[in-house]
């Protein structure tokens, strides 16, 4: 963000306190996509595809009215359609706007081997940076939300980058400026939640939603993308989005504990053969004669 | 509240070609006979066009479905079957028709089916939904199935040969109402067959 990094700290000739010190907000961004407002238009996923210029992508009739079955390397926002049935007979249609969640701890940027393929910037969004990515497809694996896609073409990963070259300009990502109901929201995620919280309240006093709740996961340390739902409690209706999404375990044991061992291994084989060689020497050849072979 | 303590209703002198106030009238194809009306079913001054192809349907005929149609928000009128970008959103033209009459008729989602009214008929893929319930009338079920106009003649998708030329309009009726001037699309009698 541009007033992050230009943030004035000593001011020449100036009496008092630099305006704006201390005052400084926590600046990690949010989106927040309120489903309960959501009419399913798709206006965002064009809007995507067109600020990222992404080519057309074919898509065929699947009996539904959702775009594609689910995110492409080129199509980063998808809208997902849920046909739900509550108890009393009654028909809802669960929206959910599908991306990337941008995690505070991302499963991606755990699970990646290569040096600076995947960041995370200090206002929180995670960015896949291809250039540096050696394709190996691991932080698909490590994505508890299945948002990296593969592009066989390029042999990189891509996802929502949620528009890092907007917002670091101050503007908000395409998807919220497309949005003609409102229900996507963009600013500092402490805002956000104030604004989900009191949305969740009024969906659960006023509109006889009594389990509305907001979206924001510990499990990966909370996201960048916050969801306000009809039912908290079962955010599988929405289209299998995961009630305690986790970094999967083979990841975290493979990064955390596993490398350590695999190190110590390998550290270890080499001072044992150090130690062999000076304990022991060199191993010595045996001369064993040849039976049977004339000189 | 007046003097003669009930409401009144105004309507200007020649305000409405059918009568003074408008009342109910059964679409000219309906399922049902008008309860309010049984001796005048539908409007009697409808505005209809007379060549040979303006037939109607009954359901003694077999054209016992109710059909509607209605746009998407994908798409606006026939311009956007020729723009990729709202191609890809929505890329073929559609029924939607009920799960129980889906159940009924053997019909599976993404199946074809073809849709014949007096008049025409619409082939395109069935699209099985929770959405459109079947309904209740005098004690009947009667089904209902939607298809959207977005389609027809030429776009990128008619181009490729993927979908039917024709459009959904083959199949409503040319009826016009004598005061709006809208014409009957939203209700009228299908068929519905698998091929």
């Amino acid at each position: 963000m541009s007033q992050a990094t230009l943030r004035v700290q000593k001011i020449s000739g100036h009496a008092g306190s630099i305006p704006g010190e201390d005052t400084q907000r926590q600046y990690t961004v949010a989106k927040l996509v309120d489903t309960t407002t959501c009419i399913g238009c798709k206006a965002c996923e064009v809007a995507c595809v067109e600020w990222n210029d992404m080519p057309f992508s074919p898509t065929t009739f699947d009996n539904t009215y959702q775009t594609m079955p689910e995110t492409r390397w080129n199509y980063w926002n998808l809208i997902l359609f849920n046909e739900h049935e509550k108890e009393d007979g009654s028909l809802m249609w669960l929206m959910r706007k599908n991306q990337c969640m941008h995690c505070a701890e991302p499963g991606c940027l755990a699970a990646c081997p290569a040096d600076g393929a995947i960041i995370q910037y200090t206002n929180g969004i995670v960015d896949f940076q291809q250039d540096k990515c050696i394709g190996c497809g691991y932080c698909i694996s490590g994505c508890p939300f299945n948002i990296p896609k593969f592009n066989k073409e390029t042999k990189r990963v891509y996802k929502c980058t949620l528009c890092t070259d907007r917002v670091s300009e101050g503007l908000e990502p395409a998807c919220i400026k497309a949005c003609p109901t409102g229900c996507l929201h963009f600013g500092s995620k402490e805002d956000m939640l104030v604004l989900a919280n009191q949305r969740a309240k009024q969906l659960k006093d006023n509109y006889n939603f009594p389990n509305a709740g907001v979206y924001d996961p510990q499990g990966v340390g909370g996201t960048g993308v916050i969801y306000v739902l009809h039912d908290a409690t079962q955010p599988e209706l929405y289209g299998g989005l995961p009630s305690n999404p986790q970094i999967p375990l083979m990841v975290k044991l493979w990064k955390g504990p596993l490398k350590w061992l695999g190190n110590l291994a390998m550290v270890g084989g080499l001072i044992g053969l150090a130690v062999h060689y000076l304990r022991f020497g060199p191993k010595e050849r045996v001369e064993t004669p040849h039976e049977g072979v004339q000189p | 509240m007046n003097a003669e303590g009930v409401g009144r209703l105004f309507a200007p002198l020649g305000a409405f070609a059918d009568g003074p106030f408008p009342t109910f009238y059964e679409p000219v194809e309906s399922p049902v006979d008008n309860l309010i009306h049984p001796k005048q079913t539908n409007n009697p001054i409808a505005k209809k066009f007379k060549s040979a192809a303006d037939k109607y349907g009954s359901p003694k005929d077999g054209f016992d479905i109710v059909c509607t149609t209605y746009r998407l928000t994908e798409h606006y009128h026939y311009w956007t079957k020729n723009n990729p970008m709202n191609v890809q959103l929505v890329p073929e033209p559609f029924v939607e028709i009920s799960e129980e009459m889906a159940r009924e008729r053997g019909i599976q989602g993404g199946d074809r089916v073809k849709v014949e009214s007096a008049r025409g008929f619409y082939i395109a893929k069935a699209m099985v939904t929770k959405r459109i319930k079947p309904m209740q009338i005098n004690g009947k079920t009667t089904y209902q199935i939607g298809i959207p106009i977005h389609w027809g003649y030429r776009g990128i998708a008619e181009d490729e040969g993927k979908t039917a030329k024709t459009p959904a309009n083959m199949l409503s009726p040319s009826v016009i109402d004598p005061n709006a001037y809208t014409p009957e699309y939203k209700g009228f009698l299908v068929k519905v067959t698998k091929v």
